[in-house]
């Protein structure tokens, strides 16, 4: 079964768009009852660094990203990869 | 943001003497979690790689696994944040008047109370267990005239002492209430 690349991308924009506004609160209620000291600033900090890196990471990945290419997402190996080997499997219950 | 200095009903004089929170020993468990879940998507796939090497030859597998693990990484990595955050924001504050209790109950609830000194009974400190023993930590309870314990501290550093130092500042109110102008 193939699915164009960028039905994905449109799903993680989705999910990340959902992540930024759970960011946003978390920062928001962090600031607002956080203790006034440098620990809550430089933790908040962390926390948004983090998230930038691999924000950014993922977008230097994709920049040379073909989205249009389709994707099997159940490839003809798969079922020996997570099942051992289905022929082999279909046989033995032949044999039983 | 909270600033000691400058307490809620701040009276004159008044002077912090805890700022306590829950020992780290106890977000230890999350930070052990959030590890873990930062080697699953790595784990995933050298496991991948190791039971079908060219699973990744075509690009937009690749592609798609990336998608997939950085969206775990970042919800992870949100979620040890926000735990985080639970913790930080449960704070008690004892000063030499009162107590200050304040707890975070995840993102949107908030929880703050304080007790007068001069109304607090009896104070139980209790260590439980061969780790809190040995670090020194663990719950007290502060109890007023009403039949129910007023406030919990849970897993608090040097629980003997501290609550030893809340009788005594209990007992120094009551001798010497804040209104008497003999303060």
């Amino acid at each position: 079964m193939s699915i164009p690349l960028g039905y994905f991308l449109i799903a993680w924009a989705v999910l990340l768009a959902v992540y930024g506004i759970l960011v946003f609160l978390t920062l928001v209620q962090t600031l607002r009852h956080g203790l006034a000291s440098p620990f809550t600033y430089a933790s908040s900090f962390i926390f948004i660094a983090v998230i930038v890196i691999v924000v950014g990471g993922c977008g230097i990945l994709f920049t040379n990203t073909d989205w249009k290419a389709e994707v099997n997402v159940v490839p003809s190996n798969i079922s020996s990869t997570f099942f051992g080997d289905m022929e082999t499997n279909a046989l033995q219950d032949l044999q039983l | 943001m909270i600033n000691l200095s400058r307490l809620l009903n701040h009276a004159d004089n008044e002077r912090t003497v805890f700022f306590l929170r829950r020992h780290w020993l106890t977000i230890l468990p999350l930070i052990i979690g959030f590890a873990i879940a930062i080697v699953l998507p790595f784990a995933v796939y050298a496991a991948i790689l190791y039971r079908t090497p060219g699973f990744f030859d075509d690009a937009s597998r690749f592609t798609l696994f990336v998608l997939a693990a950085s969206m775990f990484f970042l919800y992870a990595w949100l979620f040890l944040f926000q735990n985080f955050i639970d913790w930080y924001l449960d704070i008690w504050i004892v000063t030499d008047r009162r107590i200050i209790n304040i707890e975070q109950h995840g993102l949107f609830g908030r929880t703050v109370s304080e007790l007068m000194l001069y109304n607090v009974q009896d104070v139980t400190s209790q260590i439980k267990g061969f780790v809190r023993t040995v670090l020194d930590y663990g719950d007290i309870e502060i109890q007023t005239a009403s039949e129910r314990v007023r406030f919990t501290f849970d897993n608090v550093a040097h629980p003997n002492h501290v609550a030893k130092r809340i009788l005594e500042l209990a007992a120094g109110q009551r001798t010497n209430p804040p209104g008497n102008p003999a303060t």
